[in-house]
């Protein structure tokens, strides 16, 4: 499994939702339609496949892809499709991102016999069945601990993903016991984003200083797991973190190495996010459409996307982010400064800097 | 970057869904055009030389 904290800067990251049928309802998602109505065939995902792989050789770079959806297991089109993209050596790795309700001994045997999967992400929003179950559904934890066991057992690379909120922020320290426990490699805690069914839950958005306490204590206790020379790392790659460390040596944002903390959004940087039914978007949590991979190219929408040009230039940050001497490890959250405010320029709505 | 640049002006779909907006390429350099980097490569200038570490694809944003 490769390295989930740092990112080279010759690899291109894809996050591509191949379904938005999905068998949850959690609440806390970042979709609305779950119908599936205009999900692509086989050909057609190869096409995109195609596109990808040519854009990466032509820019001398290896691409990262996240295959997910809602539930990319309701796809059965999703092993062939991960088949086809692994023969390409643009393709550097593959990541599955699952709500692990699925994952039986059949399909972990599959998983194992891909070649470039560098971990199987599973979504918990709890430790504990009661608080977890609350957000996913009824019977969700005891599967997706039973898929943890099944894939820890073949010894394929899980990752943890928890979306923090107001009502299970009293679960994290008990989740990283968890995840110290399962011989988890990554465990990821971030901020829910109030969009889609998410747009209803805006009470469960936590205040700057809460995240500020939180995200000292998580950090606090990923510098023990890494002084402790631990197999799970926590990671804190992402706006706001870099201002969260309780160890003031690591705030250097000349650093460059796993163990320190904040990474700027890579919006426009490195990185898109495909949809369903073709549609691409800056991050999966910023839902404005900046082109269409069955009519635009990709080069088109990277070089010539108004959005992301105006999201690089960070001169157009607004409020604190704007001049803030930390942009190279933060920016802030673009999603959350739309979802907040309506304008994605605007400083994150969640900054705990004092100015 | 920061230049003032021509867009096209935005329009709705059939089903009233903004459609992206694309800049006239003539606006835009050719490094702008033509390497994928160049925005790394401006924010590096922008910190001094410094290196930007980018966000660590931890697919939170699913």
């Amino acid at each position: 499994m490769g390295d989930m904290e740092q990112t080279n800067k010759a690899d291109f990251g894809f996050q591509w939702h191949i379904t938005d049928r999905c068998n949850l309802r959690c609440t806390h998602c970042y979709q609305e339609d779950y119908s599936g109505s205009n999900e692509l065939s086989l050909d057609a995902l190869r096409r995109i496949a195609d596109e990808i792989i040519r854009t990466l050789s032509k820019w001398n770079k290896s691409g990262d892809i996240a295959i997910t959806g809602g539930e990319p297991l309701l796809k059965e089109e999703m092993f062939p499709l991960i088949r086809y993209l692994e023969s390409a050596d643009e393709i550097a790795s593959l990541d599955i991102l699952s709500n692990g309700t699925l994952i039986n001994e059949n399909i972990v045997e599959q998983i194992r016999d891909l070649k470039k999967i560098r971990c199987v992400q599973i979504s918990l929003e709890g430790a504990s069945l009661e608080s977890n179950d609350r957000i996913r559904g009824k019977g969700t934890f005891k599967k997706a601990m039973a898929s943890i066991g099944l894939l820890r057992k073949s010894a394929i690379s899980v990752n943890i993903m928890f979306t923090l909120q107001r009502s299970n922020m009293g679960d994290i320290p008990s989740l990283i016991d968890l995840a110290i426990a399962e011989g988890i490699s990554n465990l990821t805690i971030e901020r829910v984003v109030p969009i889609g069914m998410g747009n209803r839950i805006r009470n469960e958005l936590l205040s700057a200083e809460e995240i500020k306490d939180v995200f000292g204590y998580i950090s606090e206790r990923a510098e023990q797991e890494i002084r402790r020379g631990g197999l799970t790392s926590i990671s804190r790659s992402r706006p706001l973190w870099v201002m969260c460390s309780r160890n003031t040596d690591s705030l250097g944002i000349d650093a460059c190495n796993g163990d320190t903390p904040g990474g700027i959004c890579s919006i426009g940087l490195d990185g898109l996010c495909i949809l369903p039914d073709a549609t691409v978007l800056p991050c999966r949590r910023l839902p404005i459409p900046i082109g269409n991979l069955k009519r635009d190219s990709l080069e088109k929408i990277w070089f010539t996307s108004d959005l992301l040009w105006q999201i690089r230039d960070k001169h157009n940050l607004k409020g604190k982010c704007n001049s803030c001497e930390l942009i190279p490890r933060c920016s802030g959250c673009r999603a959350m400064a739309y979802a907040c405010t309506g304008d994605y320029l605007a400083e994150d709505p969640q900054c705990m800097k004092v100015v | 970057m920061g230049d003032k640049i021509m867009v096209k002006d935005s329009k709705k779909n059939a089903s009233g869904v903004t459609e992206p907006k694309f800049r006239d390429p003539n606006q835009l350099s050719i490094e702008q055009l033509t390497d994928p980097d160049y925005a790394l490569k401006q924010l590096e200038k922008l910190n001094e030389g410094k290196l930007s570490i980018t966000c660590s694809k931890c697919h939170h944003c699913r």
